[in-house]
């Protein structure tokens, strides 16, 4: 494998500088089709390869993930062993500990049942108005996890601990198991379960036996991302009253800014993640899920639910109505009661300075994902796996601990780059790096490696076979994991009130300071503005990432 | 004794007729290979009879057993019908004794024996029972799945295609391989396939679909030499299809007069003949005035190389010719090839068939 330096007149030259331009000239005039090595004048060939180039990338985006974990040991170093003892084994600690282990079980199960009924009965099932049900399972996400509490206290005050946490934790994140597990049912190839069939099995064992193992990629990935998310939150424990790490943690920050206290729970924080990565590993193995065999796989067929048409219509239904119709009703009344004076010209401020830094973000932390999620599938190793986790772990850091890192290091190391847009930037690519990554993992798995080499053999660079192959084939994941960091980022909190420069008002810090002040109902513009932001970024890449499927 | 019936099924797509009224018989223990190009519909009919799709009309009986009637059928995992699709369809995340234990029931007594012997006549080495799918070529892929579908001892077995996807020595040998196998099984078995060779060489019954319709069935021998019109015969074969004046079990044709089937038929009709049914020997430029009625002569125009048979393409030069006759072609062996330009003199052996219109 070997292909051409990047010489001006080469084609990869020419992909690096303008993509759309040669992708569109491939289709139109089949230009890229023939490309003789000997064409070109001065074509250097050299012996690099993709994993290396890979390799290289991944590894550096790993150790900018390293930073915030890095932070915290060189604390812990410097706090020293008995005081870190000290702070560590303590009741306290363990209270968080099983706080945060009940909440990961009480959520998680009945989040992918969830998942996968939904999931089914929109992509399988003849179900009427399967595609707005589609899009009614993926529109939670367009509402941030702390105003989905800020919804149900309002509705119903009395809620608040393990219950109610759980409650509204499955509600607000299911979607993240929904999006992946429905791509890979459009996808799963149906001979399979024609197969199963002529062997004897009936519908449901059909489902249990073949459709199910299938999905465990998608499962676990989903699983393994609401599980950081429940980990990681902030808002909607603090508004339901229930502890964990990350509540305690900011406590600590607050009662003392610079606390030894904080930085060794961070710690802890880290292990239960690393735990988490360590269990997803273990469950997901290293099993093949693309297709074997060659051709193109037939559409799936949809089964008729027949009579069971009505009960199977109030699981959808239900689930909007709780996942969207009391954050819209609630965020509705509020809006009735703070009238016109809640709508000052600073909203429209914030909706711009949201919008640039959420796409800015997203495509960001796309790119740097990209390398490893290729790794992860293509060329699976021991190091591939170190480095995955230096992907994974940064997610699971409270958005307080990756910004008060970046504020030491950027305070200690680079001063010009305090509180600028870069450095929030950063902050963004690290904490939605897991959920670019496991995005795109999912989709790229789903892509046969024999079409990379195929491309090659037609004379495309490794790069190009990638970027017009796998990449093409991995957009709808790719879309899909694309909308969810930019709707974090749109919702993102912590991190972007330490981080941004001063006057950087988000719709997000503007909610939070509104709702500290208990004025719920000024709170309630930017909380619309949100969710309506996210709406149709939300519908959109949910179509999209159909149509690029094919279907 | 006829064990699968299919009767007048028919199946719409939107507007598109995919299946117009098919019959079909085919009786028990026998190998019938249904072919037609793609988009023929012959997939269709496959699954109809698997139970995967169902039929707008006709009815599919199994062995006495009424399995689709109208749009009313019998579900697929009640069949006990065999299924092998395209590309074997392994599930990848089993390994190669699970997917083939898959259809056999857990705690069966035996299973594990079951198993083992499947493998054994599919050949396939124990030493696979615990890969994945993703570890195999792609003819071991095509073993497991058959070994799959033979595990449960099916009534009927159904092959799309199962061949399609590997490389010709291995297709051929797979072919051969399954065939005997099905027949050492005693199961009655329905090949699909776009390759009429396959489907020739695979089959005891062969049926030919084109645009939804059954254009004609019978043995391949019967469907090969006797073909019902010009497409059938193309279809399956090189064909030389010529105008001719048919006599009393003659025709009159651009060859001269040939032996033909002609019944109680007399006057214009077309007769089509194998290209192996004319041979080529040597002869002079002077010759044709000898025997005008007994053979023909023709120059070589040209000759093309083929292992064991070569094509030679031949145009005629005697008085029956007219201008616009394209040149014939002929197989002949490789070992007395003429050169090109060369005088041959053609005979034909055997009988000409003469289309039915």
């Amino acid at each position: 494998m070997t292909h051409p330096t990047l010489d001006p007149r080469t084609p990869a030259f020419r992909d690096a500088v303008h993509p759309g331009i040669n992708a569109r000239e491939d289709g139109a005039r089949g230009e890229g089709a023939w490309r003789s090595p000997t064409a070109g004048e001065g074509w250097r060939w050299r012996r690099p390869n993709g994993p290396a180039a890979a390799i290289a990338l991944a590894a550096l985006v790993s150790l900018i993930a390293l930073l915030p974990l890095g932070f915290v040991a060189w604390i812990a170093v410097q706090t020293g062993w008995d005081t870190v003892a000290a702070l560590v084994f303590r009741p306290r600690v363990g209270e968080l500990l099983v706080n945060t282990l009940l909440l990961e079980l009480a959520t998680l199960p009945p989040a992918i049942i969830l998942a996968v009924a939904l999931a089914w009965l929109t992509e399988r099932s003849d179900l009427p108005g399967a595609r707005l049900w589609a899009w009614l399972a993926v529109a939670p996400l367009a509402v941030p996890a702390f105003v989905h509490s800020y919804a149900w206290i309002t509705v119903a005050p009395g809620l608040h601990g393990l219950s109610g946490a759980t409650l509204v934790s499955v509600l607000a994140y299911f979607p993240f198991l929904y999006v992946p597990v429905a791509a890979q049912m459009r996808r799963l190839d149906p001979a399979m379960e024609d197969v199963a069939a002529s062997l004897g099995l009936g519908p449901w064992e059909v489902f249990l036996r073949v459709v199910l193992p299938q999905l465990r990629l998608p499962i676990c990935g989903g699983a393994l991302l609401v599980g950081l998310h429940l980990l990681a939150e902030y808002g909607l424990y603090v508004m339901i009253q229930f502890d964990t790490f990350t509540t305690a943690i900011v406590d600590q920050f607050q009662s003392a800014y610079n606390g030894p206290a904080a930085n060794m729970l961070a710690g802890v924080l880290v292990l239960c993640c690393l735990a988490l990565l360590g269990a997803e590993t273990a469950v997901r193995g290293n099993e093949r899920y693309a297709r074997v065999g060659s051709g193109a796989a037939r559409l799936p067929d949809r089964r008729r639910l027949g009579n069971a048409t009505l009960p199977a219509l109030l699981v959808p239904a239900l689930t909007a109505a709780l996942s969207l119709g009391v954050p819209l009703v609630t965020l509705g009344r509020w809006l009735l009661i703070g009238g016109a004076a809640v709508w000052g010209p600073a909203v429209l401020g914030a909706i711009g300075q949201t919008a640039l830094l959420a796409l800015a973000g997203a495509a960001l932390t796309t790119l740097a994902a990209l390398p490893m999620a290729w790794l992860s599938v293509r060329a699976p190793g021991r190091l591939q796996r170190i480095m995955e986790a230096c992907h994974y772990h940064v997610g699971a850091l409270p958005g307080v601990v990756v910004a008060l890192a970046l504020v030491t290091i950027t305070v200690r190391v680079a001063l010009p780059l305090y509180q600028t847009v870069a450095t929030v930037l950063l902050a963004y690519g690290l904490l939605f790096l897991p959920r670019a990554l496991v995005g795109l993992r999912g989709s790229i798995a789903q892509a046969p490696v024999e079409l990379e080499r195929a491309a090659m053999s037609l004379g495309r660079t490794p790069f190009q076979a990638v970027r017009q192959t796998t990449l093409r084939l991995a957009a709808p994941g790719a879309a899909a994991s694309m909308a969810m960091v930019a709707l974090g980022i749109a919702n993102e909190l912590t991190a972007t009130l330490m981080l941004a420069p001063n006057g950087t008002r988000t719709l997000a810090t503007e909610f939070w300071s509104f709702t500290a002040e208990l004025d719920y109902a000024g709170a309630a513009p930017y909380a619309v503005l949100m969710v309506l932001a996210s709406l149709p970024l939300t519908f959109l890449l949910h179509a999209q990432s159909k149509r690029a499927a094919g279907r | 004794m006829t064990f699968l019936t299919i009767q007048g099924i028919g199946k719409r797509y939107g507007g598109m007729a995919a299946l117009d009224g098919i019959d079909l018989a085919v009786p028990a223990g026998a190998r019938m290979a249904i072919v037609g190009r793609s988009g023929s519909g012959k997939t269709t009919l496959l699954r109809i009879v698997a139970g995967f799709e169902t039929a707008d009309s006709g009815r599919v009986t199994l062995d006495g057993q009424v399995l689709a009637e109208g749009a009313s059928a019998v579900p697929a995992h009640r069949r006990g019908i065999g299924y092998v699709p395209q590309d074997g369809a392994l599930f990848p995340h089993l390994s190669v004794a699970d997917n083939i234990a898959f259809g056999l029931e857990r705690g069966l007594p035996g299973r594990d024996a079951r198993v083992l012997d499947m493998m054994d006549m599919v050949e396939l080495d124990r030493r696979m029972l615990g890969r994945r799918p993703h570890e195999l070529s792609g003819g071991q892929q095509q073993r497991v799945a058959l070994a799959r579908a033979l595990a449960r001892q099916p009534r009927l077995m159904l092959l799309d295609e199962p061949f399609s996807a590997l490389d010709t020595g291995l297709r051929e040998t797979m072919r051969k391989a399954v065939a005997d196998l099905l027949r050492a099984a005693g199961v009655t078995t329905i090949l699909v396939t776009h390759d009429q060779n396959e489907a020739l060489s695979f089959a005891d019954h062969v049926a030919v679909l084109r645009q939804g319709r059954l254009a004609q069935a019978g043995t391949p021998q019967e469907l090969y030499h006797r073909p019902c019109d010009r497409d059938t015969a193309a279809f399956l074969g090189d064909a030389i299809v010529l105008p001719a004046e048919l006599g009393d079990g003659w025709a009159a044709c651009g060859l001269g007069r040939v032996a033909a089937d002609t019944g109680s038929r007399r006057g214009r009709a077309e007769i089509m003949l194998r290209p192996e049914q004319l041979r080529l020997a040597p002869a002079s430029p002077a010759d044709p005035a000898a025997s005008p009625e007994a053979a023909c002569h023709g120059r070589v125009t040209a000759v093309e190389f083929g292992g064991a048979v070569c094509k030679v393409a031949v145009s005629l030069l005697n008085g029956h010719a007219q201008d616009s006759q394209p040149a014939l072609t002929v197989h002949s062996s490789s070992l007395d090839l003429p050169a090109i330009n060369t005088h041959v003199r053609i005979t034909v052996s055997g009988k000409a068939h003469v289309f039915a219109t």
